[in-house]
């Protein structure tokens, strides 16, 4: 019941939003949504209270959908989505609560509370839906969701596209998830979760050839989805112009949400997917976190450089589900879900300030000017950065922990930290620190308590969080399967300080060029994958829409001419008959009556 | 007499107005043609009563010939209206409606 409502709440909340909006002020819309999520996650809450008691498993059987087997209207949370759960209600009702806020001027906010509540709803629903065909359908819908929400200023060109592009990657993505999807139903004939673990976990080891090679081709298909949603390589070019939506959603979507999607499908399905599969999406994830951290360095805009971080930390958390550690994965996707909400939700304090300025040139000396968002936003960065005590540390040690034994991954995740740690100190030092370079800058206002509040709850969240689950304060669900070593420890705590203080140091005095302007620029671009999607995809499809265009245009112009043709032709034989003669007519009549009565008496 | 004379002169009554309803273009003479078609079946209505020894065909028979009043009635004062319309009562004048 508990469950049913959890998920029930934020769809519950949609729809008055969505239909009555128009009838309340702005505020009111606003706080009636947010109010939604909130009591979502006051039912996660006392979903996690019974399972603190002992409970094992919930399940809400809401009744039957398709005539699949398994394809049933059902919800499961474990404890290990207990606080997945916990996590997504919780944050994106501070994310909600900043929205009202951060939007109070918009006209469109009844839209854009709508959107926010039916999205935690289908987060909600990937999260603890049973089976996968159910799974699939908050899939799609946070693929919708996230449409709506980037291109939420829909007048803005570039958001426009923006939200366009989202969408189409995502379609490759879910696509792909779609076909595994009967892949596997056709493999074990049924898509609920616990009965496919059950029936594939023990045929592993002893699979044919035949079943083997399905099983991997299911599996590879599973991951194109799980690489899209999470905008992992190559499918990671629509995270970064994402950041054309309102800053709120950038919190949602890229921090507590959508992205995790994918981390959430290897964790729940870590143990069906082909293991060879599964480490592919480890190797994914480090090159992906490597090649982002590199590009988050040389972005300008501080939107992008959470945007290409949040692809970096998610790179990291399929290390860790890809190596099978669903504590890591899990613990890295709530301690990034705090740092990177709290970095966001800076990020648009900083823009609010400013008059939405996005260069971080043109930013600086915000530490004086807005107090509060500099101390939400250094402890996001902290955690982002991975400094003890700070969340970050002790998931990314915990990531790190879980690939020991593979150096190249573990040299990976090393430097990724490293270079989080790097990008994160010279985005705080820029912003916050250098020398105001602007009048924007200079003039700078804090932010309303309705943003300040939750900016500085997610950052409490970031700062402690990995303390806890480190402690065991919060339990996770699952245990580490490998316990970090002091060595490994002392290493990434002195790398994180290190880069963090180098960093500090060279952007203190503000922007500085350490690299050729030419490497800097690739980087920028993201290395120019843009562009070969472009010529690879894009122009080829425009091409061909343009010829198809052209074509069907010329078809029912055809189709159109023939119709006239064939009515015109047809009514010049009907002219025919009407002559005008009284005589012509009778003739037909008494014809007509001598053919009648020569049809009956035959018959 | 058999009644198939009956029925045969009621045919050819039939057959030679309705020729001349399709033939003739004076108007009067149509509604002439036309009268002629209906007595041939009068004749044919009352000579299947006579057969059967039942009334039903001649009542028939009262109710056409009251038509038929009404119907020359009808047909002459359209006759009068096209005579004022076109100064002649030839039926092929009246064309106006061709396709």
């Amino acid at each position: 019941m508990t469950l049913a409502l959890l998920v029930a709440l934020p769809l519950a909340g949609a729809v008055p939003t969505a239909v009555a909006g128009g009838l309340v002020g702005r505020r009111t819309v606003g706080s009636i949504a947010t109010l939604f999520i909130a009591l979502s996650f006051g039912a996660a809450v006392a979903m996690a209270q019974a399972f603190a008691a002992g409970k094992t498993q919930l399940v809400a059987e809401l009744g039957p959908w398709l005539p699949i087997r398994g394809a049933d209207l059902s919800l499961v949370i474990t404890p290990v989505t207990v606080p997945l759960v916990l996590m997504v209600t919780g944050v994106s009702t501070l994310i909600a609560l900043y929205s009202i806020g951060y939007l109070a001027h918009d006209t469109g906010v009844r839209r854009y509370f709508a959107a926010i509540d039916l999205f935690v709803f289908a987060m909600l629903l990937i999260v603890v839906a049973s089976n996968l065909l159910l799974l699939f359908a908050g899939w799609e819908l946070v693929g919708l969701c996230s449409y709506l929400l980037i291109a939420h200023w829909r007048d803005r060109p570039a958001a426009a596209a923006a939200g366009v592009k989202a969408f189409v990657v995502n379609r490759v993505g879910d696509a792909a998830f779609l076909v595994g999807l009967f892949m596997f139903l056709g493999l074990v004939n049924t898509v609920d979760l616990a009965e496919i673990t059950r029936r594939v976990q023990p045929a592993l080891q002893q699979l044919t050839v035949e079943a083997n090679a399905q099983l991997f081709a299911a599996s590879v298909l599973l991951l194109i989805g799980a690489l899209a949603k999470s905008a992992q390589l190559p499918l990671h070019v629509w995270l970064p112009d994402a950041m054309e939506g309102p800053t709120p959603v950038s919190a949602l979507i890229h921090a507590a949400t959508m992205v995790t999607a994918g981390v959430v499908l290897l964790v729940r399905l870590g143990s069906v997917l082909h293991p060879d599969v599964l480490f592919g999406a480890a190797i994914i994830g480090v090159i992906t976190a490597l090649f982002a951290a590199v590009v988050a360095l040389a972005q300008i805009d501080h939107k992008r450089v959470l945007a290409w971080s949040t692809i970096s930390q998610i790179g990291l958390m399929f290390v860790g589900a890809g190596v099978g550690a669903a504590f890591a994965a899990l613990f890295h996707l709530i301690a990034h879900a705090f740092f990177k909400a709290a970095l966001f939700l800076g990020s648009g304090s900083v823009m609010h300030a400013t008059d939405e300025e996005l260069d971080i040139r043109r930013l600086g000396g915000l530490a004086r000017r807005t107090p509060l968002t500099t101390i939400a936003f250094a402890c996001g960065a902290a955690g982002l950065a991975a400094l003890p005590p700070a969340a970050g540390f002790f998931s990314k040690e915990a990531i790190a922990a879980a690939v020991m034994d593979r150096p190249i991954l573990l040299v990976g995740v090393l430097a990724t930290s490293a270079l989080s740690a790097l990008y994160a100190a010279r985005l705080f030092a820029l912003v916050f620190v250098a020398p105001p370079s602007s009048d924007q800058a200079r003039h700078a206002r804090e932010s309303p308590p309705v943003m300040l509040v939750p900016l500085l709850a997610l950052a409490a969240g970031a700062l402690v969080f990995g303390a806890l689950v480190a402690g065991g304060t919060v339990p996770l669900g699952v245990t580490p399967s490998a316990e970090a070593p002091l060595a490994l420890s002392l290493t990434s705590a002195a790398l994180a300080l290190a880069f963090a203080a180098a960093g500090l140091a060279i952007y203190w005095r503000g922007p500085r060029a350490i690299v050729p302007a030419r490497v800097s620029n690739a980087a920028r671009a993201g290395f120019g994958f843009d562009t070969l999607y472009l010529a690879a995809a894009v122009i080829p499809v425009r091409a061909i829409a343009q010829v198809l265009e052209q074509g069907s245009e010329a078809l029912v112009q055809l189709i159109a001419d023939l119709v006239g043709r064939a009515v015109i032709a047809g009514s010049a034989l009907a002219r025919r008959m009407q002559g005008g003669y009284v005589r012509s007519y009778e003739a037909l009549l008494l014809a007509a009556a001598v053919a009648l009565l020569a049809y009956w008496s035959i018959r | 007499m058999p009644t198939e004379a009956y029925l045969l002169l009621g045919a050819l009554l039939f057959a030679l107005g309705a020729a001349g309803v399709v033939t003739r273009t004076n108007a009067l003479s149509v509604l002439i043609a036309v009268e002629l078609m209906l007595n041939a079946v009068n004749l044919t209505f009352v000579a299947a009563a006579r057969r059967y020894a039942e009334l039903d065909g001649t009542v028939v028979a009262f109710f056409v010939i009251t038509v038929a009043a009404a119907e020359v009635a009808v047909g002459l004062g359209i006759v009068i209206d096209l005579a004022r319309r076109k100064t002649s009562v030839d039926v092929d004048e009246a064309s106006d409606l061709r396709g």
